[in-house]
């Protein structure tokens, strides 16, 4: 720029007039700091100087490749949105933004590891969310002295309560419609550069057997399959473990008919019930891992094809029994059934404690593992909010954290997150009913 | 859950042996007589508001006599942790785990009220909770599933070995219910008398009903004179549930419900033991105590000759005698307290 234009500017700073005047882009600002402008030249902006001022302008310059909006890979719903997060942090928010239109949403950037410099989006609805867990959510990942983080998957772990449990303790979804849910329901999500994911807290143990297709779904449906993915948790975690110790200890507590399928089976079988458990479990593992890491095309005919072989195949050599590969079948199918992805490694695990648990003390040894890990994880708490709420500790009853209630039922937030701002819905969430009233019309809208 | 436990114990056919078929009535006796001493014991607690029991017999009784007044408490919730443990052990033993040795089922289940000791008394009271509904539901089910066998004419006579004796005998087991005094262990914890006095009159109320209606299903289902003669009457009754072929035998269901309450249970209790070490000898820290708490809590469980003598002895011992340590040193304090005009100001909970 000449002496004689700036001499022309008289009060006006140079770089004001070329972001009002020049700049024809729609995202600039000033900085007179040099470490931001060295900050944000790496994520893609352009720093412009100009000689003998004291500001610099950063103006927005991103390219980068991305991925187009796809329909989510894991939490596929049959009703609801298809719509799935990306790579691209900037257009997660806008995905988040475009279901809540609310200028109270904030989306405040940090960024995150101290070499890589991840930026990242803490989002929460300003009035709704309680203030003091914002403040912890922000704290904790101001403070995260890492040099290298790389996508949600590390940043939880970073900001969770404890490391050393099984159990999540912060919610991970792929669709914009669920993570805009949390946000409603005064959560606070985060939203990592890198990965199609977003992450809510605080989470409770029950929060984690909900999908978005429950709402989608009426009440009725959606409870049912609540309850489904509980028997499937149920099943996961305690079936082969309890089939071990009835055949180990309990044999006279089997009803005679099943108990003759039963011996009849594991006649041929040469193994230990122990070993024929684990062998199996084992080999239901090794096809699930294998079936995620080969090709697309071929990893789901693996999964099947290798399952149904395999247990044919044992069953036909005499290595295990074929009512224990219907055991290991609904075990498979119960871990399945379980919506979080993290929830069910953690069940997966557990189901392994159980099987020793019941082979070297039968029932006895299967309950006290059971009260062991429940103690565990009930002294587990979510950025403040224990676990097992509203149960354990009781709560104010919500209508939709175990079972669902209609939906105009849903009129308060849930009670553990303390929000500012509790109401969600009017008494009266239906006006339509009582206007057709006030006209006299009938149900079919008749006079 | 703590107090509703004994349910599966074997108290149900020694009571049987000593008042007959009255057991489900005697024992609302029981539970009205621990309203009683509760009243005291929340009196208490209202004199000297945001303090526990052991903070109340120093203050009431002086340090001297309210150290013995503690420490009498504190042995006898750490006898209460050996000897159920043992008496469950033996009777684990006797009906699902024949080989395996008492050791190991007393060690495990130390163990896990070790663990649960360590997490502190927020998880126990969760868990505890968590437990509360599966339980309940599992209990109730297991009495409704027995209908089909019961038979009213089990329940002549009515007054069994006589009325007196049912309501003596109602009286003097008043400690079936002593698990209501850990309220005011932890009462500087709570919130508020208040709390304390709702918590404690619900909790007896609801654990008379559940205990009378389980009573009085045994009573249904088997004949005194046969019920006296079984080691724990719910198990029985629940391998005699049969409806078809297949539909039969639901101690699968009662064995869980069982292991799982009693582990809370002594949980409970040996949590409780350790606090009131910690408060008596004001330390801040419980975690050293656990693990020596422990240790001797399998000593105690181990110390019995045999289950015979569990039984007759000292489970009998701890009901017959618990009175005293649980309700009576309540109700001395309180009477000290009045005489000498001690009161406590209030003090905001811990």
């Amino acid at each position: 720029m000449s002496k004689d234009a700036l001499e022309e500017l008289g009060e006006e700073r140079p770089t004001d007039y070329l972001m009002e005047n020049i700049l024809a882009v729609h995202d600039v600002r000033k900085t007179n700091k040099y470490s931001d402008a060295v900050m944000q030249i790496p994520s893609g902006l352009s720093a412009l100087f100009l000689e003998e001022c004291g500001d610099c302008i950063l103006i927005e310059t991103r390219g980068f490749e991305k991925r187009n909006v796809d329909s989510p890979k894991v939490e596929t719903v049959v009703k609801g949105s298809q719509e799935g997060f990306t790579e691209n942090l900037r257009t997660n928010v806008t995905l988040v933004r475009r279901i809540i239109k609310n200028e109270n949403l904030i989306t405040e950037m940090l960024p995150i590891g101290n070499t890589n410099r991840l930026s990242c989006t803490v989002m929460y609805l300003e009035g709704i969310t309680n203030t003091k867990v914002v403040e912890e959510v922000k704290k904790r990942i101001k403070r995260i002295n890492a040099d290298f983080v790389l996508g949600d998957g590390m940043l939880e772990q970073f900001i969770e309560d404890n490391s050393f449990t099984l159990f999540p303790q912060v919610i991970s979804s792929e669709r914009p419609d669920r993570t805009a849910s949390f946000i409603m329901e005064g959560k606070v999500v985060i939203i990592a550069e890198g990965t199609p994911f977003a992450l809510a807290v605080p989470v409770t143990f029950f929060g984690l057997f909900h999908t978005s297709e429950d709402t989608f779904v009426r009440w009725p449906g959606g409870n049912f399959l609540r309850l489904i993915r509980i028997f499937g948790l149920f099943c996961a975690t305690f079936l082969p473990g309890l089939y071990v110790a009835l055949t180990l200890y309990h044999i006279e507590m089997i009803p005679t008919e099943l108990l003759i399928s039963i011996a009849r089976a594991k006649e041929l079988v040469p193994f230990p019930t122990l070993l024929e458990v684990l062998i199996m479990e084992v080999s239901f593992e090794l096809i699930r891992e294998g079936g995620i890491r080969v090709p697309n095309v071929i990893g789901q005919t693996l999964g099947i094809v290798g399952a149904l072989i395999l247990g044919q195949a044992a069953v036909a050599a005499g290595l295990v029994s074929p009512m224990l590969v219907i055991v290991a079948s609904i075990t498979g199918l119960g871990s399945f059934a379980i919506p979080n992805y993290t929830l069910a490694i953690a069940i997966r695990i557990e189901r392994f404690l159980f099987i020793i648990a019941g082979a070297v003390l039968g029932f006895y040894g299967i309950s006290l593992m059971a009260v062991i890990l429940t103690f565990f994880a009930c002294s587990i708490k979510s950025f403040g909010v224990p676990y097992f709420v509203p149960v354990a500790p009781k709560t104010k009853v919500n209508t939709d954290v175990i079972l669902r209630f209609p939906i105009w039922a849903h009129k308060e937030r849930p009670d553990a997150l303390n929000t500012p701002n509790k109401k969600r819905k009017g008494n009266n969430v239906k006006l339509w009913i009582s206007e057709d009233e006030e006209e006299g019309t009938d149900k079919e809208g008749k006079k | 859950m703590a107090i509703c436990n004994k349910i599966f114990s074997t108290t149900p056919g020694y009571i049987t042996k000593v008042i007959g078929n009255t057991g489900w009535y005697m024992t609302l006796i029981s539970c009205a007589t621990a309203l009683v001493f509760f009243g005291f014991i929340y009196l208490l607690l209202k004199r000297f508001p945001g303090r526990n029991i052991i903070e109340i017999y120093d203050a009431s009784l002086g340090r001297v006599m309210g150290f013995i007044f503690s420490f009498l408490l504190m042995v006898s919730f750490l006898l209460s942790v050996g000897i159920y443990t043992r008496e469950f052990t033996d009777i684990l033993k006797i009906y699902a785990l024949p080989a395996t040795p008492p050791s190991v089922i007393i060690g495990t289940m130390i163990f896990a009220a070790v663990v649960a000791a360590f997490l502190g008394i927020e998880t126990i009271a969760r868990v505890a909770k968590l437990a509360f509904y599966p339980a309940l539901v599992g209990y109730f089910l297991i009495l409704i599933f027995s209908l089909n066998i019961f038979k009213p004419t089990n329940l002549l006579p009515i007054f069994g070995y006589g009325l007196d004796k049912t309501v003596i005998t109602g009286i003097l087991r008043g400690s079936a219910y002593d698990e209501v005094v850990i309220l005011a262990v932890f009462a500087g914890s709570l919130q508020g008398i208040e709390h304390i006095k709702k918590a404690g009159f619900i909790s007896l109320l609801l654990s008379g009903f559940i205990i009378s209606s389980g009573l009085l299903c045994f009573a249904l289902v088997f004949e005194y004179r046969a019920i006296q003669e079984l080691t724990i009457a719910a198990y029985v009754m629940t391998r005699k549930i049969a409806y078809g072929t297949f539909f039969q035998r639901m101690d699968p269901i009662f064995l869980l419900l069982w292991i799982i309450t009693t582990s809370i249970y002594i949980s409970i209790l040996f949590y409780t033991t350790v606090s009131i070490y910690c408060k008596i000898f004001r330390l801040q820290d419980a975690k050293p105590v656990v693990v020596p708490m422990a240790v001797l809590a399998v000593s105690a469980a181990i110390f019995p000759r045999d289950f015979s003598s569990v039984l007759s002895v000292y489970v009998q011992g701890l009901r017959n005698y618990g009175n005293i340590t649980f309700f009576i040193m309540p109700a001395i304090a309180l009477g000290i307290a009045v005489i000498r005009n001690k009161k406590g100001e209030s003090k905001c909970a811990d």
